[in-house]
């Protein structure tokens, strides 16, 4: 989550103005949060096209939900449960799992043998652990994880966003955490 | 709004490094943002109101049901007032038949009078229809001939209880000093232009329709005051037929004592007696004016009226008792007197506990008590 300037106004803000009819105002915000909501997406569908969609499609619920907004929720929080929910429409409508992205097999293969002497992995090496450490998560936890680490949001607002329970994102949290120190120290 | 930042924690931290330093690094491209911030900007300026809620569509089925029952009930007071406008003119007809058939019958048979009978005739055949118009009739009917009609038939509830006992009797020069004011108020009013009144009705039925426009409310009165007075007239006309028999046979009768008066020549040279007055008045046709009516003290006295005067004042019976309260007190007591003469002791005896009941402090004449039961 960006921390505003105090310069700056506020995302709230930003988007009250929007509702009142400043257009440039929506200009700061999608500024601001392009790139994250973008990546968070990316992450998840791992497939551009449906990421560039569901890019649109959220920000398109935000214009058209601009009258009824008010500023009861942070402006984050309120456009990364947009994207949740498109994302579980998208799951749902899969009725499984996302698919293993198409090189999987290869990216497979290519894990070195830890048993050999190629064991010292270089920074490349972990980074592909990691991505492999990634998918292996379950969506929920992918989904804290990636709230958690690139939006550094806090738990309530992964909560409220999630639609879930603090103890339970703080549950799923520390999960994904653990598998991933796991795959990554094995 | 915002919850307290949380910092990541050391190992976090260097995962979110690892993950940023993974990839993906690019965003949107510029294309979807340029699609999307026209998306925003086109909603602002399609916004009718910015800012501002769109105004909810206005209901407009409170106007139309407002219409609708206004409608509703129009349509509820012209169907009420229909009937009430059309059943004055549908009995307007009907009952104008009756009322004025009488009259011709009474012309009629004025003409079949015997000129024999003169003295007691004109008196009768003038009184007969008198009910059946009101004192006021001869100038409205020469003026709007039957178009006032109604108004008549209305008037003559009124005005005819407060004609008098010899309020019918045409005016008399030899009359007393105290009925001359009543005889000149009723008598050029009733009898002279009863004639023209009567064949007018006949001859022009248009401007009665036209008229009940304007008087719709008394319709109903009129018409069944039209009623009346025509049943009132039929049994007058038949009481007058008995009369004119009763005043010939009485006629026949004086002639006959007259004769037998007239036969005697002792009375014959002194003055004139009242038989032989009596004898050439029924004979005496050149005298315009009627035979002058006994005085009301005379009647008042008298317990056996002419044939002629109890037909005059069965017409009088024909009022209801209650429209005697409406007489001055003399008036009324001659009524009384009139309603127990013709032996209608019931009603006279009711009029006379009206008449004490208004004139509880006036003296109550010796003749009359004997109704009362008191001596």
């Amino acid at each position: 989550m960006p921390v505003n300037d105090l310069a700056e106004p506020a995302d709230e803000t930003l988007m009250l103005a929007y509702a009142s009819g400043d257009a440039s105002a929506f200009e700061q915000l999608y500024a601001r949060h392009r790139g994250p909501l973008y990546r968070f997406l990316l992450r998840h569908l791992r497939d551009a096209a449906l990421a560039d969609e569901f890019f649109q499609d959220t920000w398109q619920r935000v214009i058209a939900a601009r009258q009824g907004w008010k500023p009861e929720a942070a402006f984050g929080t309120w456009l990364y449960r947009i994207a949740h929910n498109r994302l579980n429409d998208h799951w749902r409508a899969l009725k499984h799992r996302p698919p293993a992205p198409e090189d999987a097999e290869a990216r497979t293969e290519r894990v070195p043998d830890p048993d050999t002497p190629e064991r010292q992995l270089s920074q490349f090496e972990q980074r592909r652990r990691l991505q492999l450490a990634m998918d292996e998560l379950p969506p929920e936890q992918r989904e804290v994880l990636l709230l958690r680490l690139e939006q550094e949001l806090t738990l309530e607002e992964i909560g409220e966003i999630t639609g879930v329970g603090r103890e339970t994102v703080k549950s799923r949290l520390r999960y994904a955490m653990d598998r991933l120190r796991t795959r990554l120290n094995e | 709004m915002k919850t307290p930042h949380e910092p990541l924690t050391p190992e976090e931290r260097a995962l979110a490094q690892s993950l940023s330093r993974l990839g993906p690094h690019g965003g949107p491209s510029p294309g979807l943002d340029a699609r999307i911030l026209a998306a925003a900007r086109a909603a602002v300026q399609d916004a009718p109101a910015p800012g501002g809620q769109v105004p909810p569509p206005r209901r407009r089925w409170p106007l139309g049901l407002g219409v609708a029952a206004s409608v509703l009930l129009a349509a509820g007071v012209a169907w009420q007032l229909r009937p009430a406008y059309e059943v004055p003119v549908a009995s307007e007809v009907p009952a104008a038949a009756p009322v004025r058939a009488p009259a011709v019958v009474m012309d009629s048979a004025e003409a079949d009078i015997d000129p024999a009978a003169a003295s007691a005739a004109p008196v009768a055949v003038q009184e007969a229809p008198a009910p059946a118009l009101p004192p006021a009739a001869p100038a409205d009917a020469a003026t709007s001939g039957p178009a006032r009609k109604n108004a008549e038939a209305a008037a003559r509830q009124e005005a005819a209880p407060k004609r008098g006992p010899l309020g019918l009797i045409p005016a008399v020069p030899g009359l007393s000093a105290p009925e001359a004011p009543r005889i000149t108020r009723s008598a050029p009013q009733a009898f002279p232009a009863e004639a023209p009144s009567a064949p007018a009705p006949a001859s022009a039925p248009a401007p009665v329709v036209a008229d009940e426009a304007m008087e719709m409310q008394d319709r109903a009165a009129a018409a069944q005051a039209r009623e009346r007075a025509a049943a009132q007239q039929q049994e007058q006309r038949v009481r007058y037929e008995e009369a004119r028999q009763e005043k010939a046979r009485a006629t026949d009768a004086r002639a006959l004592d007259s004769i037998t008066v007239t036969g005697s020549r002792v009375q014959n040279r002194g003055t004139p007696t009242r038989a032989a007055d009596a004898a050439s008045a029924p004979a005496d046709v050149t005298p315009p004016s009627p035979p002058a009516p006994p005085p009301p003290a005379a009647s008042a006295g008298s317990s056996q009226p002419s044939a002629a005067r109890t037909a005059l004042r069965r017409t009088d019976l024909q009022v209801p008792v209650d429209e005697d309260t409406r007489l001055p007190p003399d008036e009324w007591l001659e009524r009384i007197r009139l309603r127990r003469d013709l032996g209608d002791s019931a009603n006279a005896l009711r009029s006379l506990q009206l008449f004490v009941q208004a004139h509880p402090f006036q003296r109550v004449p010796d003749d009359l008590r004997p109704l009362l039961g008191t001596p």
